[in-house]
């Protein structure tokens, strides 16, 4: 019997991913990368440049995928590694003259100051607005999946989809995400 | 704050340095940037870059690994459901109807006929590495990877003629990869035939007759524009990646096109497809819709490929590759099945993953195969 990895939760996908499950990694990349890829292009406004933070984020979950520990979700650490390796990318001397003035600026006018615990809500709240890109049906599972923890067949319930739009939902889904074998059949269970 | 004064301000905040206020601000910059940003990453970039990822991150499916298919080889039962969740999510196994003899059915191989312009017929078959034959103007080697590979050389001196041609075919149960002198590539599938000349040289076209189903990757020439001649409909190609399947068992010839461009007619119309489309010919006609062009190959790339395939279908497959004599009894379901299965496993383990569905059983009698619900 194969695992469904869509239909984990990002804490029991995070379970597996401790323990080197590379489809559970690959489940997590599915997942995630494309609002990671437009929030990073958001601030980059170059695509290499977010291509590289990204790759970067995904790589060093998968080298630091043994000592992974979230105070808060998932989402929270790869949100917060995006915006870390983009200050990273910030520190070199040709990509800091793109910032330096607005950077400049709202360090001196101090403008208020977002508290601590609401910043990275307000951080989740901005990527998470990505998933308005993505499309209709996906963003739906996305989000029921993400917010309510839902798994697919309680969604698939939730949303009251016959098993006819499923399928075309299902065929559309892999289009886009172009899963292969091993994740092939683990969109279906929404039908 | 100069240039110099914001980069330490950064690498302060990188090594984690900064004050609690700093930090609070710095990160509000952060917030505020990606709030207010009109930069918007364009969707064909964007996937791009997905897609450049998933070859650079240690994922677990690699485009055109080969190892990627012993790993599913590995891997558990794959076909799952019969069309609706009901069934998904009946925990309940059934009992078998009938318990399988113990002989196994071996799936095909690596097997071909070779007849050459003078009538001589060669049978190829698995062989060790490195040179399998020598005929003039023929040479079989065998790679590491297990393909056989069966190079014609143009320069074979015995056949100048223009129109002597060269047949290659498979049996039920087997398949073979060809290098033709051009350099074209070409995959054929069990119970498949290929016509094609002793050599291209000073010929208008690069002709080939396709009987069952192949997959080309044909070598750029555009003085030479290469032709797959099928009873149906006619392939015309510059360079590019497309198969054929135009089995006469099956209703319809559907051409898939991974890359490039092609052409394709019969004696009514012609169509000309992008990468992504297929062409289904019916009574004639053609008609192109968009596909996941996975399906068309999977077999090239050892795998069964089930989306949504009524039973008939996925037993016509089975029967060319396993060889085997397929017969139904009483009514038979009308669901499609999902899912992929190594072509690499005995039929037994394809036909209880099948099973495993609970909308179909099977009977194995010798190498025939009952068909029940």
């Amino acid at each position: 019997m194969m695992r469904l990895y869509s239909n984990l939760s990002d804490v029991e996908l995070v379970d597996l991913l401790k323990s080197g499950n590379q489809l559970a990694y690959t489940e997590i990349f599915e997942r995630y990368t494309r609002v990671l890829l437009r929030h990073a292009f958001r601030l980059l406004s170059d695509h290499e440049e977010a291509h590289d933070v990204v790759q970067d984020v995904f790589l060093q979950l998968w080298q630091k995928r043994e000592d992974l520990s979230f105070k808060t979700s998932l989402s929270a650490y790869l949100y917060a590694s995006v915006r870390n390796k983009i200050f990273n990318l910030l520190s070199h001397q040709k990509v800091i003259l793109r910032y330096a003035e607005s950077i400049s600026s709202f360090m001196v006018e101090g403008y208020n100051i977002i508290e601590d615990q609401i910043r990275e809500k307000e951080l989740a709240l901005i990527i998470e607005k990505e998933v308005d890109a993505l499309p209709p049906k996906m963003r739906e599972v996305f989000l029921l999946n993400k917010k309510d923890e839902l798994n697919y067949r309680e969604i698939s319930e939730r949303l009251n989809i016959s098993s006819e739009t499923a399928k075309q939902q299902v065929y559309k889904a892999m289009k886009i995400l172009k899963l292969k074998i091993d994740s092939f059949l683990s969109i279906y269970p929404f039908l | 704050m100069n240039e110099d004064q914001v980069i330490a301000l950064i690498k302060k905040y990188n090594e984690g340095g900064l004050s609690q206020e700093e930090r609070a601000k710095l990160e509000s910059w952060y917030i505020t940037q990606a709030l207010n940003s009109k930069a918007e990453i364009d969707e064909e970039r964007q996937e791009e870059i997905i897609e450049l990822l998933r070859t650079e991150l240690p994922l677990k499916y690699h485009r055109n690994s080969g190892r990627l298919w012993l790993r599913i080889a590995a891997a558990a039962s794959v076909v799952l459901c019969v069309g609706t969740a009901y069934y998904f999510y009946q925990r309940i196994q059934p009992e078998p109807l009938v318990l399988h003899a113990q002989s196994t059915i071996s799936p095909g191989g690596n097997k071909a006929y070779l007849t050459l312009v003078d009538g001589q017929k060669i049978a190829l078959t698995n062989a060790k590495n490195g040179t399998v034959a020598i005929q003039p103007g023929v040479k079989i080697t065998k790679a590491a990877d297990g393909e056989l590979i069966y190079n014609i050389s143009d320069h074979d001196e015995r056949h100048k003629g223009i129109n002597n041609y060269n047949t290659i075919e498979t049996p039920v149960g087997g398949q073979y990869q060809i290098v033709l002198p051009d350099g074209t590539k070409i995959w054929l599938n069990a119970a498949s035939s290929l016509k094609f000349p002793s050599t291209f040289a000073r010929l208008v076209s690069r002709k080939v007759e396709l009987r069952g189903e192949a997959y080309f990757e044909v070598a750029k020439n555009k003085q030479q524009p290469f032709i797959v001649k099928t009873t149906e409909q006619d392939v015309e190609v510059l360079g590019t990646h497309f198969n054929i399947n135009t089995y006469k068992d099956e209703q319809v010839v559907k051409t898939t096109l991974l890359e490039g461009s092609i052409k394709i007619h019969n004696d009514l119309e012609s169509k000309i497809l992008k990468p992504g489309e297929q062409s289904i010919l019916s009574h004639r006609r053609f008609a192109l819709k968009t596909v996941d062009v996975e399906e068309a190959i999977a077999w090239k790339k050892g795998y069964f490929y089930f989306y949504n395939e009524n039973i008939e279908s996925i037993m016509r497959k089975i029967s060319r590759w396993y060889n085997v004599e397929v017969r139904y009894q009483g009514e038979i379901t009308e669901e499609g099945f999902y899912g992929t299965i190594s072509r690499t496993k005995n039929i037994n383990q394809v036909l209880d993953v099948l099973e495993k569905t609970k909308g179909v059983h099977f009977r194995i009698e010798g190498r025939r195969i009952t068909v029940m619900k």
